[in-house]
């Protein structure tokens, strides 16, 4: 299995952010993360990532545990943050050198790169800073280094952002290939069409707890069998307004 | 260090010395590069011309005997204020790249200390021209600043991963708490030893005294070596022997960081979320400071009357100046400071009945509180000077270009104005009788303020600009606030020119009377004759100008 969260916690002084979230995504997998704002899903992808460190519960990734084998568990890993910042004095060709490096790729990277430049119709961008790109583009570029070193879990916030029609295809067509391939994929999206069209599962979060879980399939198929024909978004409504409305969480009633 | 992060300092160097480049090939790039480096041009001849300047060795001796001193007082304060994560502001590349790429916590610690070293040794050059007068040979005093800079960036992660080792983030305010204790015992105590040894003394001789005690000196000891390799003369064992010791303490400090390897990315991601979330707010103009909670109730200002359209823009300024309330307060507290020291100065003493003083010392520094709008003006930028993202915005509204620029004028003005005022009222108050010329400068706060404000936001809409993090050695940028510095001094110098001008002419035939009124009367039409080309210059400027000062 590529990514494992067991009781994952996070808490900032007295407020608790994530509690108590347990859920596995296998390779092959695209499990979409969906909720309100402030729910706790970037929260969750940035530990995940390892750049936040878990108050309590243990993530593994591909085997690695993050607290104690970081850096194993970070070269299977592709975490692409949802407003990507880029160096702004390095061209696009350069970001992908500094990836090639950081992650010890063989010396046929630059082949896989022109074929992710290409991809995302970055060729002719190649030699332009990233001060230079407009929002979708630098995203492209973000992606794209993520994709480098063939990832086997694959992190995205947000990733329709600023993207265009055809990079909005492109990147669909991409996640299903590398999920084909064999990677756990996670997106955190607030485009439940997004989410019908490209995940297998969902986990649904709702200040800070987990409250829906399971493969899409499944999911329709028992609101079949229950008589409701509802979509993706009606779920969401009904889920997070039937939650009545309560105090923040604080870290003295978890 | 890890190869890749190397590698990624080399990129970025290039890749500054590449936009350097590029701006020098466009004609405005390079006049603003020659200006840049025409601030320096002196420096670096001397430099040359005269390797070992002599006829400076009381300076030497004084930097000697007091840069320790303020390298432990800069030291002190970074134990007693430092929020526990500053060391240590990533870029939000860098937390993008770097925080989820195979990098151990140490690699990435070591490149945070490489980058620095890089920028210390590009920033060396510069503030090596700025200490010549302390150094006596110059390459000796760049090592040594070198060293220095360096030494007092890794005190301050030092300190950071010392703090976070320790339970940081909770503990920060008692961690503050304690040093500033241990601060006021060894205060109190060296007080109470040598209060009477001390009796009698300047301060400047107490301050002397207190440094030759034992104690003081033992304190002292980690910072000399860089005081006295900066200032070396001979080669050895002065300038080799105190290097290669300032050279051992870093490296000690490096090991210290590398070896307390806490947990920081956590931390670090957050101070620098923050850090950049403000640059981001005073890029878009709004306020430096915010509240952490998401839920704070903000206090309302009430609405303005229309007030022929300027209404509704004033309050909108008017907002955001009581909520950046800290930075307003500087204004304030400057001119009382003045003031104070005005009275002080003209009194000899503070003590009551209140009256008397040198009436000629009371109008200097009448004069001194009337030129801070120099200083101020940048603080109190509520105008169009912080609105450089909101251009758009203010075009689309139902408003004329002058009444646009009225509104956006009054808020700086006012603050200006009434905080002058203030320290103007308690100047005479406290000396008063005070001479009639007193009133005269009085008078001319307003339409000088004014005039100010007005040439700032000229400069600002014809040359546009927004704050960002300058690299050390970055001359083109310093070339740009060295032209838009010279272009504001020569209007500013224009017009009072012109009205002294005037005033002149009254004088000769009424004396100062005349001219106060005359002079007053030509600034005041000036400054009524300048709100137009602002409205104009508010009108052409072109909101698709991306320009990043």
């Amino acid at each position: 299995m590529s990514i494992v969260v067991e009781d994952y916690h996070k808490i900032y002084g007295e407020t608790v952010a994530v509690q108590g979230v347990t859920f596995r995504v296998e390779p092959g997998e695209v499990l979409g993360l969906i909720g309100p704002n402030g729910a706790g899903k970037t929260t969750t992808l940035r530990a995940l990532a390892g750049i936040l460190t878990p108050t309590r519960g243990r993530i593994l990734v591909s085997g690695h545990d993050m607290a104690t084998d970081a850096v194993a568990a970070k070269q299977a890993l592709c975490y692409v943050p949802d407003d990507p910042k880029l160096f702004d004095t390095l061209t696009v060709w350069e970001h992908f050198r500094f990836i090639a490096s950081a992650y010890r790729l063989d010396p046929a990277w630059p082949e896989r790169a022109e074929v992710l430049l290409e991809q995302f119709e970055l060729t002719e961008k190649r030699g332009a800073l990233a001060s230079e790109l407009s929002r979708g583009m630098r995203q492209k570029v973000a992606i794209g280094c993520g994709f480098l070193h063939d990832p086997s879990a694959i992190l995205l916030d947000e990733p329709l952002t600023g993207l265009d029609p055809r990079g909005i295809r492109t990147m669909k067509q991409t996640v299903q290939a590398r999920a084909r391939d064999g990677a756990a994929v996670m997106i955190s999206s607030h485009l439940l069409s997004l989410v019908e069209d490209l995940c297998t599962s969902v986990l649904m979060f709702h200040r800070g707890q987990v409250i829906l879980s399971g493969r899409l399939d499944e999911l329709s198929r028992k609101a079949a069998e229950d008589g409701r024909s509802e979509s993706l978004e009606d779920l969401f409504l009904r889920l997070t307004e039937e939650q009545k409305p309560e105090p923040a969480l604080d870290a003295e009633g978890f | 260090m890890d190869p890749a992060l190397v590698l990624l300092l080399r990129l970025r160097l290039w890749g500054w010395l590449r936009r350097m480049g590029r701006k020098l090939g466009t004609a405005k790039g390079l006049l603003l590069t020659a200006v840049g480096l025409m601030i320096f041009a002196p420096s670096i001849l001397a430099v040359f011309l005269d390797p070992k300047p002599r006829g400076a060795a009381m300076q030497i001796e004084g930097f000697q005997r007091f840069g320790p001193v303020l390298l432990l007082v800069y030291c002190l304060s970074t134990l007693l204020f430092s929020p526990g994560d500053k060391a240590f502001a990533f870029s939000p590349a860098e937390i993008s790249f770097l925080f989820p790429a195979p990098f151990t916590r140490r690699k990435l610690l070591a490149y945070k200390i490489g980058g620095n070293l890089a920028l210390t040794l590009l920033m060396g050059i510069f503030m090596s021209f700025a200490f010549r007068q302390n150094t006596r040979f110059w390459p000796f005093g760049y090592v040594g600043l070198v060293l220095a800079f360096s030494f007092l960036q890794l005190f301050a992660m030092a300190v950071t991963l010392a703090g976070q080792a320790i339970g940081a983030r909770a503990s920060t305010r008692r961690r503050q708490l304690a040093v500033a204790l241990i601060v006021v015992l060894v205060g109190a105590t060296l007080v109470s030893v040598g209060w009477r040894s001390l009796a009698g003394l300047t301060p400047l001789e107490a301050l002397k005294k207190l440094e030759a005690t034992p104690a003081v000196q033992v304190a002292l000891a980690p910072f000399r070596p860089f005081v006295l390799a900066i200032s070396a003369g001979r080669l050895w064992p002065d300038f080799l022997l105190w290097a290669f010791v300032g050279f051992a303490i870093n490296a000690a400090l490096v090991a210290a960081i590398l070896l307390l390897d806490t947990q920081y990315l956590e931390a670090a991601a957050a101070s620098s979320e923050r850090f950049y979330a403000k640059l981001e707010r005073m890029r878009k103009g709004g306020p430096s400071v915010s509240s952490r909670n998401p839920n704070k109730k903000w206090k309302q200002v009430p609405a303005l009357p229309w007030w022929g359209g300027v209404g509704p823009i004033l309050w909108r300024q008017v907002t955001t100046a009581y909520r950046d309330f800290a930075r307003v307060l500087v204004v304030p507290i400057t001119m009382l400071v003045l003031a104070g020291v005005g009275i002080y100065v003209a009194r000899g003493h503070f003590h009551l009945p209140l009256g008397g003083g040198d009436p000629d010392v009371v109008m200097g520094f009448a004069g001194i509180i009337l030129g801070t709008v120099l200083v101020m003006s940048p603080i109190v930028s509520f105008d169009f000077r912080s609105d450089f993202e909101r251009m758009e915005g203010l075009k689309t509204l139902p408003l004329s270009p002058l009444q646009v620029v009225m509104g956006q004028l009054a808020t700086p003005a006012a603050l200006i104005c009434a905080s002058q005022a203030l320290a103007f009222a308690i100047l005479a108050v406290a000396t008063w009788p005070v001479a009639p010329l007193f009133w005269g400068i009085v008078a001319f706060a307003i339409p000088l303020n004014v005039i100010m404000l007005e040439v700032e936001n000229l400069m600002f809409l014809w040359f546009p600009s927004r704050p960002m993090a300058h690299t050390p050695g970055d001359v083109q940028a310093m070339g740009r606030m060295m032209v838009i510095m010279i272009a504001k001094m020569l209007s500013l110098a224009l017009i009072t020119g012109v009205a002294a001008g005037l005033g002149l002419l009254a004088y000769l035939a009424g004396g100062w009377v005349a001219f106060v009124i005359v002079a007053w009367l030509g600034m005041m039409l000036s400054a009524l004759l300048i709100m137009p080309l602002l409205g104009v210059a508010f009108q052409a400027f072109d909101v698709a100008s991306d320009t990043v000062s």
